[in-house]
């Protein structure tokens, strides 16, 4: 086992402090070591993959080249859990989804040159005997204890509880399980209440959980008044990999379904309040530009991230030619 | 420990609890703070009480703001107690009324002769009624609201507001009533029945049928009128109405102590809509202040201007956001002299008061 070196720490630590990319961490990352293997997991829907996904590509990217090589980070495409809510329709059509989206994705990263991450159909991954182990024991975990259950609840829609009950919350369960096998996990905030649960059942049945979640993903509006009466929007953004989060798919850069001249309306109308820290898609668009640039060039440099997207958030005509010349590539 | 004069001290606590006083009671209220609202809603719909700090929290704004978002109307309930001559608290309230009007909002005065008398603020009901039509609406009429969309109702003489008052009375009981005004509020039946269900009726009627059927409803309060709003919510849910939206402002603080509210009862406390120049500068320039007496302490500490009543007459009526921004950070400095900051305000007030006696606001 090789600890980070001071450097690559206090590098990591600005990263992580990075408020306009991260928005939270659980446990402490900084306490790393060895090789590191990080898992971002993701379900997706019919509408196709939402730009949003590709900030998760490109930072695990960025994470990566900021620790060092000793990373590998896998994304955990989610086919069979992508269809598990009995009121999913086309269930077929999206379980053969799944292997055609792995397959756009990794040609994301031939153009986007991601080097330290794979993408892994879930299916597969649930097939290894020490993911399914692990799986098993924290099934039996929560569906003994009722409070881990309890725990659950929030991550489950009110008329949804009875039915994730029954199932012994076998979603959840298995999304803990999947990421218990690994020693860091990246993904939206909204995802922190799964990893209450998984924190408490790390202790017992693996190392302690460590997640980072990066700055929530927010739709385009051109109506100020969208996030005060969108609360929960506002608080956790849309679902990044689900390009129909919330029926907002229209408010939202899909990959190869969003027109340019679309795209660049969104872009040049969105309201965004004045200060940066509240909801504001063009963060995000920001951000993916800025990382992308750092990465081509490979020359990390988390301080001078920062900067960069405060620019380009300042102006709209340069941000949509960048974001636009990015999507050219990736489609 | 710091090392303050004793003075700044005190300042700076008086500024702690009233910062405390409106928290707290936002919260046992359960009220929301103004932070997100301002964060997201653009400075111009922001009315000028909203964006200096006078609204100091809210529930369900984020409803009216969906509608001035989509340009859509909406309706302003504000009532008035007509027991006695307005003053500059009031006008505060008035300017946001014209801001929120141009908005979007239909407005609604209920002039509350009704309240006056059975809180014995008037001798005879009639007084109350007169004042309302002979002083108060005439004034109101000068304050550029848009006719088409005003409408002032003198209570005692609303058929309508009663007879809804009365088949409101079935949703309330007096448990509920005792527990949110508090016995004391409630000694004659004349009381009973204004709290319990003619304020009520103020705030819902403009949702009858008749008046266009159910609609959001903004209703600008003082803190102390939030269990009229929380009772209103309440029934208006049983009667298949919109609960009404509430702004909170702050009180508008005596001249003489930022702790307590301008009064009507202590003239030398409050600025009067047909005060005399005179009596303004004498008033202002005995005002209470954020400052400490020493010239020399003030130039090394600064000053307290959220503790100062003459600083809040500039945040409330200064038309310019940069001078009020400037002033402030000369005051924090400890380079804005009282003298200076007296004399500006008192020239502000007597401009206002000018601008609203040749009919204009």
């Amino acid at each position: 086992m090789k600890n980070i070196n001071v450097n690559t720490r206090q590098q990591l630590n600005l990263l992580l402090s990075e408020k306009l990319l991260v928005q939270k961490t659980l446990g402490n990352i900084g306490a790393v070591s060895g090789k590191i293997r990080v898992l971002y997991g993701e379900t997706y829907d019919k509408y196709g993959i939402a730009i949003d996904s590709i900030k998760y590509y490109l930072f695990l990217e960025y994470l990566a080249k900021t620790i060092g090589n000793d990373v590998d980070c896998m994304i955990a495409e989610g086919d069979l859990h992508s269809v598990i809510n009995p009121s999913v329709l086309e269930k077929d059509f999206l379980l053969h989804e799944g292997k055609r989206r792995t397959e756009s994705i990794g040609k994301i990263f031939e153009v986007l040159k991601i080097r330290h991450v794979t993408v892994k159909l879930m299916s597969k991954l649930f097939a290894e005997e020490k993911i399914m182990n692990l799986v098993t024991n924290v099934s039996n975990l929560v569906n003994e204890r009722e409070d881990l259950q309890n725990l659950l609840i929030p991550t489950v829609l009110k008329n949804k509880i009875a039915q994730e009950r029954e199932s012994g919350f076998r979603y959840a369960a298995e999304a803990i399980g999947l990421a218990l096998n690994f020693d860091l996990k990246v993904g939206p905030p909204r995802e922190e209440n799964y990893d209450k649960v998984a924190q408490i059942i790390g202790k017992e049945v693996a190392e302690e959980y460590k997640a980072i979640y990066l700055r929530p993903s927010y739709p385009f509006t051109k109506d100020f008044s969208f996030y005060l009466t969108h609360p929960e929007v506002e608080e956790y953004g849309l679902t990044p990999y689900k390009a129909g989060s919330n029926k907002l798919q229209d408010q939202r850069i899909v990959i190869g379904v969003t027109s340019e001249e679309m795209i660049g309306d969104l872009i040049a109308s969105a309201y965004v309040p004045q200060d940066i820290v509240y909801a504001n898609p063009l963060v995000d668009l920001a951000s993916m530009v800025a990382m992308n640039e750092q990465i081509r060039q490979d020359k990390i440099d988390v301080f001078e991230l920062g900067k960069r997207i405060k620019i380009l958030i300042q102006d709209r005509e340069q941000l949509t030619i960048k974001i636009l010349e990015l999507l050219r590539e990736v489609v | 420990m710091n090392n303050y004069p004793v003075e700044y001290q005190k300042k700076l606590t008086i500024k702690k609890r009233l910062t405390d006083y409106y928290r707290e009671q936002s919260v046992k209220n359960g009220l929301v703070g103004m932070e997100k609202i301002l964060a997201y809603t653009p400075v111009e719909l922001q009315p000028r009480a909203m964006r200096r700090g006078l609204v100091v929290a809210q529930m369900g704004y984020e409803d009216i703001l969906a509608l001035i978002s989509q340009k859509k109307p909406f309706t302003i309930v504000s009532g008035l107690n007509p027991s006695s001559q307005l003053h500059l608290g009031h006008k505060v309230l008035f300017d946001m009324l014209l801001e929120l009007q141009q908005m979007g909002g239909e407005l609604y005065i209920p002039l509350t002769d009704d309240e006056s008398y059975v809180d014995g603020k008037v001798d005879k009901l009639l007084d109350g009624t007169r004042n309302a039509k002979e002083k108060i609406i005439p004034v109101l009429r000068k304050m550029g609201f848009n006719a088409d969309k005003t409408h002032y109702l003198v209570d005692t003489e609303q058929t309508e507001l009663y007879q809804f008052a009365i088949e409101l009375s079935r949703y309330v009981n007096m448990a509920e009533l005792t527990h949110l005004f508090g016995a004391e509020s409630l000694t004659n039946p004349g009381q009973v029945f204004y709290r319990g269900c003619v304020q009520l009726a103020e705030i819902l009627m403009p949702q009858l049928p008749q008046n266009g059927g159910p609609r959001h409803t903004l209703i600008p309060v003082g803190i102390d009128q939030h269990p009229y709003i929380l009772l209103a919510r309440d029934v208006a849910k049983k009667v298949g109405m919109v609960p009404p939206s509430e702004l909170v402002m702050r009180f508008f603080p005596s001249l003489e102590d930022p702790e307590r509210k301008m009064s009507k009862s202590s003239p030398e406390s409050a600025l009067f809509l047909d005060d005399k120049p005179e009596n303004i500068r004498r008033k202002i320039k005995r005002a209470f202040t954020g400052a400490v007496g020493s010239l020399e302490e003030h130039k090394k500490f600064g000053g307290v201007p959220e503790s100062c009543s003459v600083f809040m007459l500039q945040q409330a009526f200064n038309p310019d956001d940069v001078e009020v921004n400037n002033l402030y950070d000369r005051y924090v400095n400890g380079d804005l002299l009282m003298g200076e900051l007296k004399e500006k305000t008192s020239e502000l007030m007597i401009r206002e008061l000018a601008r609203f006696r040749e009919g204009g606001i």
